[in-house]
């Protein structure tokens, strides 16, 4: 092993030092599916990588792959090391992930259907209806082929012992794909020697996958939908994200004031006239999208789209009302849901969560507070958060008290030390923790698990956020080996090549002749 | 100073008009294969570099080129004219015999891009073909931009243009006769139309559905894509009427070749330009080939400089 990772050491004490260590093992070798590219970059000069650092930083601001930070335009931090994982890891995590699409796909239907899970108390009535998310506006709808979650990112953390258990689920309008496809596009450019002979499952074909599923997704009797992105503008802090989608998936990005409703029609206003739209690839929240049923005063929305949904006109994607299962009460469901739904087991567990609205667990919780996590139900880039561990006693006290008032608003949950991976800081590996968000494509037919998915670094020393807004960075996330091929494109058989006839070319001119 | 233009001078301005654009084509080509096989597998490395060679209609053994060397070869080679060197190479030369007659700007443009060329190269073997690429595709925009920009639309602009497009219809040709397209895969197709430039444009038109047929029909034939052959072939039959002193033999000849290529792809039905597409990119090629031919004898005819002999006979 080289200079680079000479100085890597692990937190020794605290409530990290148990965290999972992702590259290396516990005798400080490289595992398994990082030795290539650890002994790539191992052989690299510390000022190379710094260079190869700043060229990525360069390429995001060249692409405007940028966040906001007080009015300042920020590259968003891509390390250089990737982050690998197996084809039998990633199949783990791909199967976690579909299933518990399933079982959300059919717990939506449900609760906005017959409620049976409610009539047999696997889920009691109260949590269901006491929560923000749940929208009766869309009680009863039936989407064209059955499909609500369209687009899905589970969060996914990996424990002490490295196994992977779910964070939370994001299946309103999850955000972070973007990054996946520029992420995987400037490492290849920057670094492309950490590629070379890697077995890399693909990421590109996702705006295809997407806007297939789409399509597939428009109401019945549609032959050639039309397909768009709805922004809130360019303002919004994930809108690269909306038009990078739209222009991969050559569809209109539009705002709420380019759509029109007549009746339960969705038009778009274009210079050819009104156009119908039949699938609206939604990023604008549910209570925004639409003022005749939600905000009345919100201007992002199209009045009028709800009730074109509801008549089958239009195909709102991801569906409205999805917000009901990110609620962080009804995740703690999602295991007794598979059950229920699929008659499985659960492939990924969930993190020990404490339901607060039962009053036993309430003053465990309350009474072990210094150790674990409280998170509002609601909340969002860790806005509300309370670390207990981190937490000053003020603090502390303080989340308590609005828990007492509010015991249905919070959850809390046992303090995951999230695993490190070596990441460049300063000009040395340093140990940081890490997360990932999976991305999954619904298409009514199957779940289609985008093989990478988003991994974000806290870049703070010790640091368990890993917002951007917060001080987080990304790394390019590979699975590797196995037949990916069938996993990612239908990449055949390399095709017969013709060879062209050689090239035309000119007379020389020899242009010192006769010169001066 | 008549609106004619001396042969010499013309042949060399066709020349430069063509080899920007090969450069150009040769890098865009480039930067899509080489990274769409890097963030694939090293599986796909191998064909890569076979289709790479195989569009600059460059033979390759059976020993499997690597990527890498292949790469350079197209990059680099500053002896070929197929490569990106090799071309910006030619075009700094033909440039260089006739700058009296092109504005200052477009001559220091391509002087300073073949100056800075090897610079440009040597940092790209620290970092990867990236930054080069990027480079010439900058550098090629600025040239032809400020040809756009800044010449008269006399003869001289004319026979560069008429390079350029004749160029251009050669490389979308070539890359489509490198393929075959009953067994092409979608990321195939998304390669193809990555490296003609055209993949947005073509997705905004199709509304994101990659097809071949699609495909095929919008490379060859659409109408407001200007890499589509049908717009190049368009633009160089313009260019040849408005070019013609005097119509004679081979302006016909140029002229109606070039027609003939542009109406058999206009009025072809969509759905039948798969069926014998090989013959059909052949001809195309060879039509390139021939028009070039055509040109180079009614406008370029010069004798080679005659040598005189000292001496005599005893």
């Amino acid at each position: 092993m080289g200079d680079l990772f000479d100085g890597y050491r692990l937190a020794e004490s605290g409530p990290l030092a148990s965290a999972f260590e992702e590259v290396l093992d516990a005798k400080g070798a490289a595992r398994t599916q990082y030795r290539e590219v650890v002994s790539v970059v191992s052989q690299m000069s510390s000022d190379d990588v710094s260079a190869r650092a700043g060229r990525l930083a360069r390429a995001f601001l060249d692409q405007g792959v940028t966040f906001d930070l007080d009015g300042e335009e920020r590259p968003f931090p891509l390390d250089v090391l990737p982050r690998v994982f197996t084809d039998r890891e990633w199949s783990t995590i791909a199967d976690g992930v579909a299933q518990r699409v399933r079982a959300l796909e059919a717990f939506l239907a449900d609760v906005y259907g017959r409620r049976r899970i409610l009539h047999d108390e696997v889920i009691p009535h109260r949590v269901v209806t006491s929560s923000p998310g749940f929208l009766r506006a869309v009680h009863g709808f039936d989407p064209a082929n059955g499909v609500r979650i369209h687009v899905a990112g589970i969060d996914v953390v990996r424990d002490e012992d490295g196994s992977f258990k779910v964070l939370e689920d994001n299946i309103r309008c999850p955000s972070g794909v973007s990054y996946v496809l520029a992420n995987r596009q400037a490492m290849a450019r920057v670094l492309p020697e950490v590629f070379w002979g890697q077995p890399i499952h693909m990421v590109a074909d996702y705006p295809a996958r997407l806007v297939q599923a789409l399509r597939l997704a428009a109401p019945a009797g549609v032959a050639d939908p039309t397909v768009v992105v709805l922004t809130p503008g360019v303002y919004n802090s994930a809108f690269y994200e909306h038009a990078l989608l739209a222009r991969l998936m050559g569809v209109h990005l539009v705002e709420g004031r380019d759509l029109v409703c007549h009746g339960t029609d969705v038009f778009l206003r274009t210079t050819d006239g009104e156009v119908p739209v039949h699938v609206i690839y939604r990023r604008v929240d549910d209570e925004y999208i639409d003022p005749l049923q939600f905000r009345p005063e919100s201007l992002v929305g199209c009045p009028g789209l709800v009730n074109a949904a509801r008549a089958g006109r239009v195909t709102v994607a991801n569906a409205v009302g999805n917000g009901i299962a990110d609620d962080k009460l009804v995740y703690s469901y999602v295991p007794d849901m598979i059950r229920y739904y699929l008659d499985e087991d659960p492939v990924l567990q969930n993190v020990d969560t404490f339901r607060l609205v039962e009053p036993d667990a309430l003053e465990t919780a309350l009474r072990r507070r210094s150790e674990l996590v409280f998170k509002k139900v609601d909340g969002s880039g860790g806005k509300g958060l309370v670390i207990g561990p981190f937490a000053t006693p003020s603090e502390l006290d303080e989340v308590c008290a609005q828990v007492r008032v509010d015991p249905r608003g919070w959850i809390a949950q046992r303090l995951v030390p999230l695993s490190t991976s070596p990441t460049w800081v300063d000009g040395r590996m340093v140990p940081r923790h890490v997360d990932l968000r999976p991305f999954a494509v619904n298409d009514g037919e199957r779940i289609w698990v985008l093989p990478g998915g988003l991994t974000r670094v806290a870049l703070q020393e010790g640091g368990l956020v890993v917002n951007s807004s917060q001080g987080g960075g990304s790394k390019d996330t590979w699975v590797v080996g196995g037949d990916h091929q069938s996993i990612s494109a239908p990449l055949r058989r390399a095709p017969q090549v013709q060879v062209g006839p050689p090239m035309d070319a000119g007379p020389r001119v020899d242009a010192e002749q006769g010169q001066q | 100073m008549s609106s004619s233009l001396l042969s010499r001078v013309a042949e060399s301005i066709f020349w430069v008009g063509r080899y920007v654009e090969r450069a150009e084509g040769t890098a865009r080509i480039l930067d899509v294969v080489v990274y769409q096989a890097l963030e694939q597998s090293d599986a796909a490395g191998d064909s890569a570099s076979q289709r790479l060679l195989a569009v600059m209609g460059l033979p390759y053994d059976d020993s499997q080129p690597n990527l890498w060397q292949v790469t350079e070869q197209l990059a680099r080679d500053a002896d070929s004219r197929s490569s990106i060197a090799g071309a910006i190479n030619a075009a700094r030369e033909n440039t260089r015999a006739v700058r009296h007659v092109i504005p200052v700007e477009l001559w220091e443009r391509i002087n300073a891009t073949w100056s800075e060329l090897p610079a440009q190269w040597s940092l790209s073997r620290r970092v990867g073909p990236a930054s080069y690429l990027a480079f010439v595709k900058t550098q090629t925009a600025a040239i032809t931009g400020l040809a756009d920009t800044t010449m008269s639309r006399d003869q001289t602009w004319l026979f560069f243009t008429l390079g350029r497009c004749l160029e251009r219809t050669d490389v979308v040709a070539r890359q489509l006769a490198s393929l075959s397209f009953e067994e092409i895969s979608d990321s195939g197709l998304v390669m193809l139309l990555r490296s003609c430039g055209g993949y947005e444009p073509y997705l905004r038109l199709s509304q994101g559905v990659v097809d071949p047929g699609r495909v095929l029909d919008f490379l060859l034939r659409d109408r407001l894509f200007p890499r589509s052959a049908f717009a190049s072939l368009t633009v160089a039959e313009e260019c040849l009427n408005q070019i013609s002193i005097g119509r004679d033999d081979e302006w016909e000849e140029a002229r109606g070749l070039i027609g003939l290529a542009r109406a058999e792809l206009e009025y072809s039905a969509p759905a039948s330009l798969a069926r014998g597409l090989p013959t059909r990119l052949d001809r195309l090629q060879r039509t390139i080939s021939q028009v070039s031919d055509a040109i180079t004898r009614r406008y370029f005819a010069h004798d080679m400089p005659t040598e005189w002999h000292s001496g005599h006979a005893s």
